[in-house]
Formats: C-alpha cells, structure tokens, sequence
C-alpha cells in the first residue's frame, strides 16, 4: 500500500477571545485543539476520522487544506510538505466543510466555472467535469438558477460538485451528510464509495460511527485532540459488536486514566 | 495554459456587482441623483460657507471723500480707511491685496447730494466702487459700503444713485468659478469618492469573511497577491463609477447652489491638460482608499465591524478636504507625498488654476507606490489565519 497522507505530531493551540471564553464559561485563555496528532492514509482508501464534538476534527482538517497553519508538526501529502509547499498541496486536494461557503448570489455553473479558473483548468476538461459530476447528482437542471433559490440538498452537492472541480488525488470532506436527509446521505456516501472506487483518496471527518462503519476502510479516533486509536475498521472495532461500542470502551478506559 | 488569477478574480467581483441590480441601483445611481436632490433644495444657503469670519476691519481707499460718507465710514467699525498718494497706488494695493476696496468719489459730490436731498432736480454723480468679487475679503467690503451707500440713496428723491452700474469687479469669471471651486470640490469630491469605496470595500472583504466564502477560495492554489490585487482593482473601478455619479449629481445642482454667481459648465475651464492631471489623481486617490479601506476591512469579522473601522478615516479626508478652504495653495513639493492630503491639494490646485505638473507626478506616483504597499499588506492578511479563524 502506497501512503499519500502522513500526518505527524500535528499540535494547535487557539486563544480564546473574552466572548469566546464569556459562552463557553471558562477562565483558560488557551485551548489546545489538536494535541500532537499523527496518522497515515493510503492510496485508494476512505479513511475516517472519528470522534465526539470538539474532538479537533475540523482543525485537523483545516491545517491539511493549508487554510491554518500548525503550531507544530506538519504533513506531507503525495510528498510535498504542508508547511514548505502548500501551493502544491493546495492543486492536489479538495475540501469541503461546512465552514466553506458558496456565494448565494451565483449559480452552480458560475461556480465551478470560476473555481476550474483559480485551479487554472483548460475549458474543455472544465466542460466535461462539470457535465459529469453535475450529471451525477442531477444538478444539471438547476445549473443557472441561483444558490439561495436552492434546497439545502442541492447547495451541498453542488459544494461537492466544486471541490471536486480540479480532479484532486486526495478528497478532504469535513461531516459531507451534516443537515442532509437519508436520501441524499445515501448519494453523497454512495459517491465516495465511488471515487474510492476509481483510486481517490478519501479523507472523512464525522460523529456518525454508523456511516463509517459503512464506507471507511480504516479509522483514526479522536478525543481531546489525540489520536487514540486508529488501524483498519475490523482491528478497531476489536471484539465488540459495533464501531460505536468500541468508541465508548476507548472513551471511558481514557476518562478513567485521567482520573 | 494558466489563467490569471487577478483577471478571474476581478471578473468575479464585477459580475457580482453588475448582476445585481438592487447593488448597482444603491452604488451608482442613488448617490447622484439624491445629491443633486439635496443640493438643489439646499439652495443659496451654502454662500454663507463662503464667507470670511476673519474680524479684522476692510481696508478701504475714499478719493474725495464726501463729508457725509466719512461719517458713515468712521461710524463703522469694520471698515478702516487707508491713504495712498495718488488712485493708481491704490488700485495696484488693491490688486495686491493689501487694500480691500478702492472708492472713488466727483469732488462735488456732497454738493450734489445736498441739492439732491434739498429737493431740487440734480443727479447725483454716483461713486466708481473697484474690488475683487472672488476674494472674500474684497467683495464683503464691496457689500459692506454698498450696504452704507443705498442707506443713503434711499433718502434720495428720485435722481437715484445706481451704484451697481458704476462698480467694477476686477475679478475675471474664471477668477470666481476657480475660486467656488477650489474651495468646495476637493471636499466634495474626495468624499463622493470615499463614500464610493466604504459602499464596497468592507462587503467584499469583511463580507466574504463574514460569510466564509473567502475560505473556499483560499483552499485553492490561487495567489493570494493575485487575490488581492483583483479585488482592489475591481472594487476600485465600481467606486470610481460610484465616485463620479455623486460628483455629477454636485456639477449638475452647483449652478442652482452658487446662485448666478457662477455659469452652468463648471468643467468648460479646464483645459485638456487639466483633465488628464484630475483623472490621474482621482483614479490613483481611489487605488489608495479602497486598498486601505480593504487592509482595514480584512480585520474585521464583519462588515458590520469593518463601517465602526472605516468611520474615522472618513472623517480624517474630510477635514483634509476643509484645510483647503482655507489655506492658500503652494505646499512644498514633498508633502504631496503624503497620500490622500496630496490628492486633495491636487484637486483644489487643478480647479484653482493654480498647480504644477511636478506636484501631479507626485503625487500620482507615491499614490501608487502606497497603493503597492497595502495590497502586499492585504496580501499577507489573505496568506494569515485569522481570514479563516476569526469567530465573532
Ligand atoms: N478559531 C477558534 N478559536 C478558538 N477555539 C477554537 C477555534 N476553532 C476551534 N476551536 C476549539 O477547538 C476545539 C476543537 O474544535 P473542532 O472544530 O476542531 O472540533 P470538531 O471535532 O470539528 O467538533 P464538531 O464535531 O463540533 O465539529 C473546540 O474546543 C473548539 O471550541
Ligand atoms: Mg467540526
């Protein structure tokens, strides 16, 4: 197995603004995010990384698209480092949270015509990515009517169809079925599946241990910012029955060892 | 084949504007008209702006002076009389601006009156008043004795005094346009133009921040210098068109505003030359405020936010803009360095028909010079944490 992510020793600190720590009813001014985290994904895989809110999930996740930078650690993916080239980084991936959002003013085909431009695409490729991938998910009938005339459904495929628009090697999705119905869950899961399928890479975040018991090959575990566990889905799951329950064996064996 | 990211970006930006015809309606068209509204039902009352509060009495030169207006005169405070041996000196004091009023009187004057005022049918030679109408100083003198003057008339019997015929403004029309202008238009101008900036700027970019849609672009390897060139060249361009509906809406009332003191084509005086300097200032006074009303809006969270920032600085041009009301041109030629005091000089010097194309060069060239400097400043912002991080 060829390894195109490696993560190591990845640590972050945010601090606190006064509102910030007023909401959340703490005197700390720091809170450490991600704490020293380290992990591999491999070619052709879905990798999931798992755990509670707050885990440091979506920081993770934001330092390997290079939209934060770490306080320490880095990551190199299909050998070109984070922190030393991230204009590399950046054509190699895609990235999708909900924290990243389309203008409401413009439509899906404005969109991935514009973001094909910054990935510098030539406009026949363009073409033919957008006929596919908004095909795919029936986008095509909506494709010139305005994001904010949409449904929530299809705002997110058409997020999807974006990310996607220069044909990234490694597919960085931060919870994609977040606010979605089972249906169109089931087509953004299926899609995954499907890209995984043609040798992408998959890089998933989610809270739901159901949907990565699903679609991921391995898993990362998560609290407090650490990796605690990660191997294939069968090795984590162990002896219990589901991933869940091996969650809360790996949850409450760390919350007493804090004790 | 790479496409250019300022191009891709700046079309963006334009398309998001133009296509919303709520934006372009508010941004462009709104400014102009409502100006020319207000300004139109302001009327006159804006003269008074003109006027001078300098307490120092009016210099005024009397030849043969009357018996009768000397007491009117010296019962007056604000007006002094001076002495020159001859009228000649006194209307090249006038000229020169150390005399404020040059007043000349028939020696039978005070003869005539008193037959006049007696009732018997003698005209009264009226006095030859030369002043200046385009200096304040001068022309409030000017009102000062004629206000004196057809007190007096008034007791007259019907032989009436018509002052106004025998006056002489020395001034030129081009004296007394260039100087309403130069007065009231850098101000003017350099705030239509900041108010065009502060319409775009802060949503373009504490807007995307707001919203997160700067975030999905950032995941792109598209340049950050690239990104923030095209925004500001983009934005500079719809401020500008922003900028020139007010200053229409300005031209268009100022004939109503002044009153007749002035003709209808304000722009007729300026040569070719003259525009060409104005368009070059203006356009790189805009590069300037909408690059740092951007850098200044990229630390906001929100566009919200970002109008609290800006605030002051509009404040700062227009007091810039009224330090040139008052003062009288010839700056050194190193302090139109200092952007946005240069374009305001600049400005009143074009319209006042008095500057250098030395102060233009400039001017224009530390404009851009700066403009580089916060379009780097900007670029690093777009490169740092905080356009992804920042949580209100
Ligand atoms: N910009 C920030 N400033 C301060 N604290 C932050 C910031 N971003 C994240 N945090 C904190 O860091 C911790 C990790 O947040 P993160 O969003 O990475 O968690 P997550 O695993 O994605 O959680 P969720 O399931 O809720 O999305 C949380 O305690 C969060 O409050
Ligand atoms: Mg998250």
């Amino acid at each position: 197995m060829e390894k195109i992510l490696e993560v190591t020793g990845l640590k972050k600190t945010f601090t606190l603004s006064k509102k910030q720590q007023a909401i959340e009813k703490t005197k700390t001014k720091k809170r450490i995010a991600v704490n020293g985290l380290s992990f591999t994904a491999y070619r052709g895989e879905i990798f999931g990384l798992l755990g509670p809110n707050g885990a440091g999930k979506t920081t993770t996740l934001r330092i390997l698209s290079t939209l934060i930078r770490p306080d320490e650690g880095d990551a190199t993916l299909d050998g070109y480092s984070l922190k030393a080239s991230p204009s590399e980084v950046r054509a190699r991936i895609g990235f999708l949270t909900s924290e990243n959002k389309l203008d409401e003013f413009f439509t899906p085909r404005y969109h991935f015509d514009f973001f094909s431009d910054l990935y510098g695409v030539p406009n026949d490729v363009r073409d033919r990515r957008r006929k596919d991938l908004f095909g795919r998910f029936g986008i095509d009938r909506f494709e010139e009517v305005k994001l904010a005339n949409l449904s929530t459904g299809m705002k997110q495929k058409t997020a999807i169809a974006v990310s996607l628009a220069n044909d990234p090697d490694v597919i960085i999705f931060d919870e994609p079925t977040n606010g979605l119905d089972v249906l169109t869950a089931r087509t953004v899961t299926d899609f995954l599946l499907e890209l995984r399928n043609r040798g992408k890479t998959v890089l998933l975040s989610t809270h739901i241990f159901t949907l990565a018991e699903r679609v991921c090959d391995r898993v990362g575990i998560i609290i407090d910012g650490q990796m605690v566990k990660e191997g294939a889905l069968s090795d984590v799951i162990g002896d219990e029955k589901t991933l869940e329950d091996a969650f809360f064996s790996l949850y409450a064996a760390r919350k007493v060892g804090e004790e | 084949m790479m496409k250019n990211g300022i191009l891709t970006i700046a079309k963006k930006e334009l398309a998001r504007f133009f296509r919303d015809r709520r934006m372009v309606l508010t941004t462009i068209f709104l400014p102009g008209i409502l100006i020319y509204l207000i300004y139109s039902f302001l009327g006159s009352g804006m003269s008074a702006l003109l006027g001078d509060d300098e307490t120092a009495p009016y210099k005024v030169y009397v030849e043969n002076m009357p018996e009768t207006v000397g007491m009117l005169i010296d019962s007056t405070p604000m007006l002094d009389t001076v002495t020159y041996p001859s009228k000649e000196d006194a209307l090249l004091s006038l000229e020169e601006e150390r005399c404020d009023l040059v007043l000349l009187f028939d020696e039978d004057f005070d003869e005539e009156l008193a037959a006049s005022l007696a009732g018997g049918d003698v005209r009264v030679t009226p006095p030859t008043l030369h002043y200046y109408g385009a200096r304040a100083r001068s022309s409030e003198a000017y009102a000062t004795v004629m206000s004196l003057l057809s007190a007096l008339e008034t007791k007259l019997n019907p032989p009436l005094i018509d002052m106004s015929e025998s006056s002489v403004d020395l001034s030129t029309e081009e004296d007394v346009q260039g100087m309403l202008y130069s007065m009231l238009l850098p101000m003017l101008l350099m705030a239509m133009l900041f108010s065009g900036c502060l319409a775009v700027a802060p949503e373009s970019i504490a807007g995307e921040k707001e919203r997160g849609t700067i975030a999905t672009m950032l995941v792109t390897p598209l340049q950050r210098s690239h990104l923030a060139l095209g925004k500001i060249l983009s934005l500079s361009l719809i401020a500008l068109l922003s900028g020139m509906s007010s200053t229409v809406g300005i031209l268009l009332s100022l004939p109503k505003l002044m009153g007749d003191a002035m003709s209808t084509s304000g722009f007729s005086m300026l040569g070719v030359p003259d525009m060409l300097s104005l368009a070059a200032v203006i356009l790189s006074s805009v590069l300037v405020i909408v690059a740092l009303v951007s850098l200044i809006s990229s630390f906001a969270r929100s566009v919200k936010e970002a109008s609290t920032y800006v605030a002051p600085l509009m404040i700062i041009v227009m007091l810039l803009g009224v330090t040139t009301m008052f003062s009288s041109g010839d700056l050194m030629t190193v302090a139109y360095v200092i952007p946005l005091y240069n374009s305001v000089n600049c400005i009143a010097g074009i319209f006042g028909g008095d500057y250098s194309f030395l102060s233009i060069a400039v001017t224009v060239l530390s404009n851009l010079a700066v403009m580089g400097l916060l379009t780097y400043a900007l670029t690093l912002m777009f490169n740092h944490e905080r356009m992804i991080t920042d949580k209100s």
